[in-house]
């Protein structure tokens, strides 16, 4: 079975849709290339203010990660899509990193600082569990088919793409809606610094319909790209990083018959394909110094970079998504854009 | 049915697992624990409580993980990544399978959790408190985040080619690990993997679930008519699989059969479950193992003690069994409600019922509930021949997950 990307929707710190994204991009290659690591801009996705939002379905939740879930999904989920879609055959499986450490922190200030301490902010309880996205946007949209929350550092957006090729080999939905997301906040902005994160902080989410490549093509959607081999592994120390890298690109290429200069585009988190010399001959696009540090949804913005400049044909066919989180993820991700 | 699909591709078994629970830690701890019926609820020892009225968990107080881990430095993971990899190193220890010999393999690390290194949130939120958000410390902020847990258990055993997944699909998310590595497995993407969950009593859990008037005062009692709450388990429970066919070729002593596993979610209330959903989850992962209801042993139910929960659940397994259905067993009675941990304590529970002749009980039992018409086993563990289990598990928003094990014998 060929899994294939047949539709995405986002938001970044750069604005709401693909378009500014893709600006963005734009931006870094006619200035000759991103920046250096550290200069990025980071922030907030300022333009979602869910608490204005005039959309038909207005988006009132008890925190802001899953209101961007929501909100992105729904860009992703025009009702033609749903109504050809049985709601026992939708699986979702979303990701991020750090949701609800936030939601659990102010809970326990506040059971540690108030005069009882059960004097909490019930409303708070269920968004301090990482679930809570994915099940708002099952009843949102009404998937009850399998919904899965997964995490892994920067590479939580390869492991939801795992994930979702995975419950489509077996039979267990006729699509998913995969995707990652991670919110901006100051306890988030802090945990990093303390853990010597050196990019700045940035939020954003990302979403794709993940199906077998026969049903986008029988639902007239576009192959915007094959998944066509998810690597990973994990470093016990920081100096094994880059050999166990080096492994999950090599098993990925041998899958999908590849060779190293066959690869068009590289993405990579950080600077790790530094040490993926076989690729030189690549492009590389550094998300991170685009949009910043997005932690958990990093990976999928990654794989939504790849798609976004398929459209320049020197940029399109083999794209290697490689991620690193000093946690100790490495994986990669090989794709064909079309 | 939403996993319409027929069980294909390659078998799997369960050769090994390691447990850390209240009622006993490791193999013969646990084993032992089940079958006397122990109740782990004690006074919480892990952080003060002072201000609450009452304040019981299921926690595992006398444990300290690092010192079952032979690779991993004291304090480099949080304790639930300790016992994660403590209950995986002993998992491996139980399954005879030296991780050097699979290094080179594909292989699945997946661990659920619900409330992922939440005594180190609840560290840091008392670090802000007193000396606010610009000094956390950096050992606290390097290890804070739930897919280090995933990590933590590679990491001991010494595992580098591994897909290493956290799965944060809150109380379901140990059957979840297990259906992931199952799937896996079954599509050759893997030759073994390490699967279970982890978790902890924290702070956060308590206060909240306290002022929600979820959390038991004294016992978690499912199906009794006068139960009145869950109540937190700390602990792990991981399981080895493999196929079946690498567990042959190594002459491996297989436990059971994962035999059938399907997922679904209400997608309706948020926190009331759809019974009609749970039924055709059960039904599911049935339909998964090629198995019918009428071969079904014993079911490891959710049974988390709470009014809704327990009647919705006899309920959904009389939709699925019938007027008899099989006798249906609710650990959190004994271990608590341990999470993200809760579905792989049941399958490692139900897997020693098989190889040993018992059905675990449920204690804490009193009153017969005429809203929960189950035979919950209560109090004494009971003998009898297990070839067949169904493990239950549901997570908060509607997420279900069941797991079919069976005998060993019949994977021979």
């Amino acid at each position: 079975m060929r899994t294939v990307i047949s539709a995405m929707s986002l938001m970044s710190p750069a604005g709401i849709g693909t378009g500014p994204f893709r600006a963005a991009i734009d931006a870094a290659l006619l200035a000759g290339g991103p920046q250096p690591l550290g200069e990025a801009p980071g922030g907030r996705v300022e333009d979602f203010r869910p608490e204005e939002s005039a959309s038909a379905r207005p988006v009132r939740l008890a925190d802001r990660p899953s209101a961007m879930a929501i909100a992105t999904v729904e860009a992703l989920l025009p009702d033609d899509v749903l109504a050809a879609w049985p709601p026992d055959r939708r699986a979702l499986v979303l990701g991020s990193g750090a949701s609800g450490i936030d939601q659990s922190m102010t809970l326990t200030r506040d059971s540690l600082t108030r005069p009882r301490p059960d004097n909490i902010t019930p409303a708070l309880v269920p968004a301090c569990v990482m679930n809570y996205a994915s099940a708002q946007a099952a009843i949102r949209f009404d998937l009850r088919g399998p919904n899965a929350t997964v995490t892994a550092g920067r590479a939580t957006g390869l492991a939801a793409l795992r994930y979702a090729r995975r419950l489509l080999t077996r039979g267990r939905a006729d699509a998913v809606v995969c995707g990652a997301y991670e919110d901006l906040n100051d306890r988030r902005a802090a945990i990093a610094e303390a853990a010597g994160i050196k990019a700045p902080p940035a939020e954003g989410c990302c979403a794709f319909l993940v199906e077998p490549g026969t049903r986008a093509r029988a639902h007239g959607r576009p192959e915007l790209a094959e998944v066509l081999a998810l690597e990973s592994g994990v470093f016990a120390e920081p100096a094994d990083a880059g050999a166990v890298l080096a492994g999950t690109v090599r098993r990925a290429l041998d899958r999908a018959g590849a060779d190293p200069g066959d690869v068009a585009l590289l993405v990579p988190s950080g600077d790790e394909d530094a040490g993926l010399g076989a690729l030189r001959d690549a492009r590389v696009l550094r998300t991170a110094d685009l949009v910043g540090d997005l932690h958990g949804a990093a990976a999928a913005f990654q794989v939504a970079t790849a798609i976004a400049v398929a459209d320049e044909a020197p940029l399109r066919g083999l794209a290697l998504i490689t991620a690193v989180d000093p946690d100790g993820q490495a994986g990669c991700c090989l794709l064909h854009t079309r | 049915m939403s996993n319409a699909q027929p069980a294909a591709g390659r078998r799997v078994v369960v050769t090994g697992f390691g447990v850390i629970s209240s009622i006993g830690t490791g193999r013969a701890g646990f084993l032992a624990g089940l079958r006397e019926g122990r109740c782990g609820a004690a006074p919480i020892s892990g952080w003060d409580t002072t201000g609450f009225a009452h304040s019981t968990a299921y926690e595992v107080p006398g444990l300290d993980p690092e010192k079952y881990l032979r690779r991993i430095e004291p304090g480099r993971f949080g304790r639930v990544g300790a016992q994660a990899a403590a209950a995986a190193r002993m998992a491996v220890d139980d399954a005879g399978l030296d991780p050097a010999s699979v290094r080179d393999e594909p292989g699945v690390v997946a661990v659920g959790t619900t409330c992922g290194e939440s005594l180190d949130v609840d560290a840091l939120a008392g670090v802000e408190v007193r000396d606010g958000l610009d000094r956390l410390p950096a050992d606290l902020a390097r290890r804070v985040h739930a897919g280090r847990l995933s990590v933590a258990v590679a990491v001991e055993l010494g595992l580098p080619n591994v897909e290493a997944v956290t799965i944060p699909t809150v109380c379901a998310a140990g059957s979840y690990a297990v259906g992931h590595a199952l799937d896996a497995l079954r599509d050759g993407e893997a030759d073994y993997a390490i699967c279970g969950g982890a978790d902890s009593v924290s702070r956060m859990a308590f206060a909240g679930f306290y002022r929600l008037r979820a959390w038991a005062p004294e016992k978690c009692s499912p199906f009794d008519l006068d139960r009145n709450g869950f109540m937190f388990g700390e602990g792990a429970g991981m399981l080895v699989l493999e196929t079946l066919e690498h567990a042959r070729r190594r002459g491996a002593t297989i436990h059971a059969e994962v035999a059938g596993f399907a997922l679904n979610c209400d997608a309706g209330h948020p926190t009331r479950p759809d019974r009609e959903r749970v039924a055709q989850c059960m039904a599911g992962a049935l339909h998964d193992a090629s198995a019918g209801a009428g071969e079904v042993d014993v079911v490891f139910a959710h049974g988390t003690g709470t009014k809704l929960n327990d009647a919705m659940e006899s309920a959904a397994v009389r939709d699925v069994f019938g007027d008899h259905p099989p006798p249906v067993t609710a650990l959190k009675a004994m271990i608590g409600h341990t999470q993200g941990a809760a579905g792989s304590h049941a399958c490692i529970a139900a897997i020693l019922g098989m190889n040993h002749d018992f059905i675990p009980p449920t204690v804490n039992f009193t009153t017969p509930d005429p809203e929960c018409p189950v035979d919950c086993v209560p109090n004494v563990a009971r003998p009898a021949r297990v070839r067949t289990a169904v493990v239950n598990s549901l997570g908060v928003g509607g997420n279900n997950a069941a797991v079919v094990l069976r005998h060993a014998e019949v994977a021979a």
